[in-house]
């Protein structure tokens, strides 16, 4: 067999390796397992800042490019208190979470507040905002690349598969943050008023909420989703002062098959663009760049069909 | 001849001599052309020169955006696809540049074609964050066909625009004007020629009511898509021949950002808005290298600061302070007049 | 769009116009100095590493009195090359023209290189970039050397690598042999999916078996990427002993993290991302037994590496990777310009083409038709090191020293049996 370094055609011949051998059953069963378990960590972190973004322009209409820079700021918080100061870990998460969480809604009382009448400022202001975010850390941190400790270490191993305890850990607690959200918005009065605002706001005005409370409680949300969302994934990955822009081309295309405004739509949409992506990487190694361009690809093509997404809540005026 | 030098002399005389934004645009114009007799450093010529191209790309963002309503995030693709199919011409058909950037002006045609699509379903902010997809997509394609692309290395050894310097700059500063002219003519509403501006204002208030009044409203924005990539086509193909590379930093998401940044900061939905931001804020980034660790914070800070206080836009504020609308007959004049100088109403109301 | 606020605004304007009528500032004089412009990113390590050993370069070259009794006065160019290759080559043309620097060196990415190597052609200034690895800027040098006889590469190119990992292959092939009784030794291969990496990806699968080991596949992975567990657990469910992975940027070190998290029973050797001491302290020692290659002066090549590098981690506390190579060149100038007995470019060119003298790095010569240093053992040298318990041991060439098999990937083939 030549190797012309086709990668496609290496991945085929690997792909029929697997199916020639022997252990036939278990090398197809080991691969699906492998896909699963790794679609399902994809999808979950996808899910988590997805469903965050997804949520203020439900409620608000705000379209917050700061999100993963809001992310990225409390990774890096994690490394400054647990790496560099070395505080106990719940001191450094709690610390991370709640500055984020507060220089988030700064952000919003400042920069959103004052202009929330005009989307496209919106996208110009928060896109700015995270611009200064990733300068000022570039400047207290250099272009290094940086990695925390994980919270805990070593590895699982889980039929066959090895995931490390940081990723189990990550899954688990967007597991219960996901049933939270449920709990909160179907069973709370504080949900019920969110919805209604998400459907409709003069109604929600006629009704007697305040709608303007409602967007503050829901930007805090937001924003806390996304700091947990930094601190839980800081760990298992490199902090650089300009990985805000890839996850947020993802969380983007996430929301927008979801459909802008159903969180339902931002998990279901997290979990098809996450297994697509793993798909990628095991049935095409060589091509396992694409990814991005592959989920995008697929974003495109659903809208052409179903323009507000999979379950997209659509306002009457931008019907066309 | 004498009848058309007279004629234009009237029209100077009376559509830009009194009208003080107009004026000032029109002797910047002369000083851009008379600036090489001040100096010809090459480095300060290579910021005129890209501050030419860049104005002709953010004039092209706001056609598609201030007059036609629609908000593109990803409008680095005509940049890039003219770029690429600039430089490709130029590295495998030995075809000169004054060929290769009206082929790669083309190609922006065909990208903007393609922007057409999700812009007939979609609405909104649903189209702009598609927008951001689509130069992605094609940053993936050039990573899958290195060889022909040249991958992430990008495809160098580019001819040059022309064999000067100077030239390059004159070439540059000459086609930045005809394609702004060609653009404000296609967009003003109050143009007699062309009546694009009009309808496409139309269509941005209200499109239903528009369609109402048998305006084929997507003929249009397959027209305004197709001359917005057009234009940001010939800055593409500017852009590839006097950097002489031509890399995936052409598409990629910073490249879309410049020029709404550019556009917001200079007034949206006005021709000199996006060129006076482009003038203002490209040197400025380039001015600020002196201070190279807070420089794009600055910009970052100055933007934010522009939305929030000045959202119509540096320019748009200065040109109300400067000039005033006549409330009879709508004529244009200099706010410091007390009388419109066509029907003598008076101009300011207030007083 | 409009705001009807009705704030004074005038403030603000003026404000601006002041900011902006500040003027450009042109230049400094002259001087009796040599300008050499060091490039690259400065606010991440590759540029600081280029700047600093630089300044190490020109500090002992001053106190020895200079180049043909002129000072040599560094001017430093942060060029942003990891964001945006524009904003490089208008950093270059402007230290080229309001600084008059004469010799440029330095920057590691490849296209921003490209890009520059014109704007220095076009005004004859001796180019001699590194760590810049892609062999086709010195292929424009062969191709059209009247245009491009300026630029030298005084480092190692990207297919020198090549040859590396298949002497580590060699060298691992036997210790998995010795220590574990495997007879077919496999390796696996991550890299970035990017134009630089397909040569070498090619090369390892067709050279492979002449060394006696074989190729079980190829991961190309986004050079974004910074989760490789899918990756990772593929490797190992392929069996190889050893992983290769040509990766510049985030990817190395999530690599050499997370196959450590994981135990997976490889060796890894990537590239510079692993290859300083600073690694161990930044990641709590993380990434043992991962390997690096292309570091520089981390064993006595030549009488002036281990002074070099004690000096340099004297100066900024931590090790000098192939950034450093600036150490060189600033040598590599002084020794062209005094055989030449002169400044003129021309003259240096074919001075520089003619030197032979020893670097941190190893033996220095140019390949005259295209002006690549020459490479490898003997050469200019890009050792392999391996953290071993917090020592960065240099494993390649083996006579400084020998790789150390993780435990864990010991015990893993040892109770496997034969896989």
């Amino acid at each position: 067999m030549s190797h012309q370094g086709n990668d496609s055609v290496l991945a085929w011949n690997l792909s029929f390796e697997f199916f020639k051998g022997r252990r036939f059953k278990e090398n197809l069963g080991n691969m699906v397992l492998q896909i699963l378990i790794n679609g399902v960590l994809t999808s979950g972190i996808y899910a988590l800042l997805a469903i965050g973004f997804s949520l203020i322009f439900g409620v608000a209409r705000i379209v917050n490019l700061a999100h993963t820079a809001l992310y990225m700021l409390a990774a890096y918080y994690i490394f400054l208190f647990g790496h560099l100061l070395g505080l106990n870990i719940l001191l450094s998460v709690a610390l991370a979470i709640f500055l984020t969480t507060f220089i988030g809604m700064v952000i919003y009382k400042f920069c959103i507040d004052p202009i929330l009448e005009h989307e496209t400022s919106i996208v110009i202001v928060t896109v700015s905002v995270a611009i200064a975010i990733q300068e000022i850390l570039l400047c207290f941190f250099t272009g290094d690349f940086l990695s925390p400790l994980p919270f805990v270490s070593g590895y699982v191993e889980f039929l066959g598969v090895r995931i490390s305890a940081q990723h189990v850990l990550t899954l688990v607690v967007i597991f219960f943050l996901l049933l939270g959200m449920l709990f909160l918005l179907f069973r709370s009065k504080l949900g019920v008023s969110i919805r209604v605002t998400a459907q409709d706001r003069e109604i929600a005005n006629l009704m007697g909420i305040n709608v303007g409370r409602i967007c503050l409680i829901t930007m805090g949300m937001s924003v806390l989703l996304a700091a947990i969302g930094g601190v839980m994934i800081a760990p298992i990955s490199i902090l650089e002062p300009h990985l805000w822009g890839e996850p947020l081309v993802i969380v983007i295309a996430v929301v927008v098959l979801g459909g802008l405004g159903s969180i339902k739509g931002s998990v279901i949409g997290a979990f098809i663009l996450g297994f697509t992506e793993t798909l990628v990487v095991f049935i095409l190694p060589g091509g396992s760049f694409l990814k991005g361009a592959i989920a995008l690809l697929i974003v495109v093509f659903i809208l052409w069909f179903r323009p507000e997404g999979l379950f997209g809540v659509v306002f009457e005026e931008e019907r066309l | 001849m004498i009848r058309t030098g007279r004629r234009v002399y009237k029209a100077f005389q009376g559509e830009i001599l009194p009208v003080p934004w107009r004026l000032i645009s029109f002797l910047f114009a002369v000083f851009l052309f008379l600036f090489p007799l001040i100096t010809i450093q090459p480095y300060v010529l290579r910021i005129l020169i890209f501050t030419c191209i860049y104005a002709i790309f953010a004039v092209s963002w706001d056609l598609l955006a201030g007059y036609a309503g629609q908000t593109s995030l990803g409008h680095s693709l005509f940049f890039g696809i003219s770029a690429y199919t600039a430089a490709l011409l130029n590295l495998n058909f030995g075809i000169k540049p004054w060929l290769t950037i009206p082929c790669g002006a083309i190609a922006g045609t065909v990208g903007g074609l393609i922007l057409c699509i999700p812009a007939l379903r979609l609405r909104g902010i649903y189209f702009t964050l598609t927008t951001i997809a689509f130069p992605l997509i094609l940053i993936g394609v050039v990573h899958t066909f290195p060889k022909v692309t040249g991958g992430e290395l990008g495809l160098y050894t580019l001819t040059p625009l022309s064999s000067s310097r100077l030239s390059s700059y004159y070439v540059c500063l000459v086609v930045a004007l005809a394609s702004i002219l060609a653009m404000w003519k296609l967009s003003d509403g109050k143009s007699k020629i062309v009546r694009t501006g009009l309808i496409l204002q139309a269509i941005r208030e209200d499109e239903i009511a528009a369609r109402t009044l048998a305006i084929n409203t997507i003929a249009f924005k397959i027209v305004v898509f197709s001359v917005s990539g057009f234009f940001a086509g010939i800055a593409g193909g500017l852009y590839a021949h006097t950097m002489r590379v031509v890399g995936t930093s052409t598409l990629e998401l910073g490249n879309s950002l410049q020029p709404i940044l550019w556009t917001l900061f200079g007034g949206i939905c006005s021709i000199h808005g996006p060129i006076l931001g482009t003038v203002f804020l490209y040197p400025l980034t380039e001015f600020l290298r002196i201070i190279p660790k807070f420089r794009l914070l600055i910009f970052a800070l100055v933007m934010v600061f522009i939305v929030l206080f000045m959202p119509e836009g540096l320019g748009v504020w200065i040109r109300n302070k400067l000039e005033k609308e006549c409330p009879r007959c709508k004529l244009v004049n200099a706010s410091w007049r007390r009388h419109c100088r066509a029907c003598g109403a008076p101009i300011h109301l207030e007083r | 769009m409009f705001i009807q606020k009705k704030k004074s605004n005038n403030g603000i304007v003026c404000g601006l116009v002041v900011f902006l009528t500040l003027g450009f500032v042109y230049g400094i004089a002259a001087g009796q100095t040599y300008k050499v412009g060091v490039t690259g990113p400065m606010t991440s390590y590759n540029g600081v590493m280029n700047w600093e050993a630089a300044v190490i370069g020109a500090e002992e070259i001053n106190k020895a009195g200079g180049i043909l009794n002129r000072k040599v006065e560094l001017i430093k160019i942060d060029t942003n090359e990891v964001v945006s290759v524009t904003d490089a080559v208008s950093a270059l043309e402007r230290a080229i023209t309001t600084q008059n620097i004469q010799a440029v060196t330095g920057s590691f990415r490849s296209e921003a290189v490209l890009a520059m190597q014109d704007i220095a052609m076009d005004n004859k200034i001796i180019h001699l970039a590194t760590p810049a690895a892609a062999p086709e800027i010195t292929q424009r040098v062969a191709e059209n050397y009247k245009r491009y006889k300026y630029f030298f590469r005084p480092s190692p190119n990207s297919l020198h690598w090549v040859d590396v990992y298949l002497q580590c292959a060699e060298l691992l092939r036997d210790k998995v042999q010795k220590e574990l009784g495997i007879k077919d030794a496999k390796i696996a291969i991550i890299a970035d999916k990017l134009l630089w990496c397909d040569p070498i990806v090619k090369l390892l699968y067709s050279r492979a078996p002449s060394v006696g080991v074989t190729v079980v596949g190829d991961w190309r992975v986004s050079p974004v990427a910074t989760d490789l567990t899918a990756e990772l657990t593929a490797v190992k469910a392929s069996g190889a002993h050893m992983i290769f992975a040509p990766m510049a940027a985030g990817g190395g070190l999530a690599l050499a993290l997370q196959a450590n998290e994981l135990k997976i029973p490889a060796v890894n050797i990537g590239l510079g991302t692993v290859s300083r001491l600073g690694v161990w302290k930044e990641t709590q020692g993380r990434i043992n037994y991962s390997a690096g290659m292309a570091a520089i002066a981390t064993c006595a090549a030549t009488p002036k590496s281990l002074p070099f590098w004690n000096k340099y981690i004297e100066r900024t506390g931590d090790s000098p990777a192939t950034p450093a190579a600036t150490y060189d060149v600033l040598y590599l100038l002084k020794a062209a310009i005094e055989k030449a007995n002169s400044f003129d470019p021309d003259s240096i060119v074919a001075a520089m083409e003619k030197i032979d003298i020893l670097g941190a790095q190893g033996r220095l010569q140019f390949n005259p038709a295209d002006h690549q240093v020459k490479m490898g053992e003997g050469w200019c040298l890009a050792p392999v090191v391996q953290f071993q318990d917090g020592k960065l041991i240099t494993v390649w060439p083996k006579k400084y020293g020998e790789f150390k098999l993780p435990p864990w990937m010991v015990e893993y083939w040892k109770t496997k049996g034969k896989s």
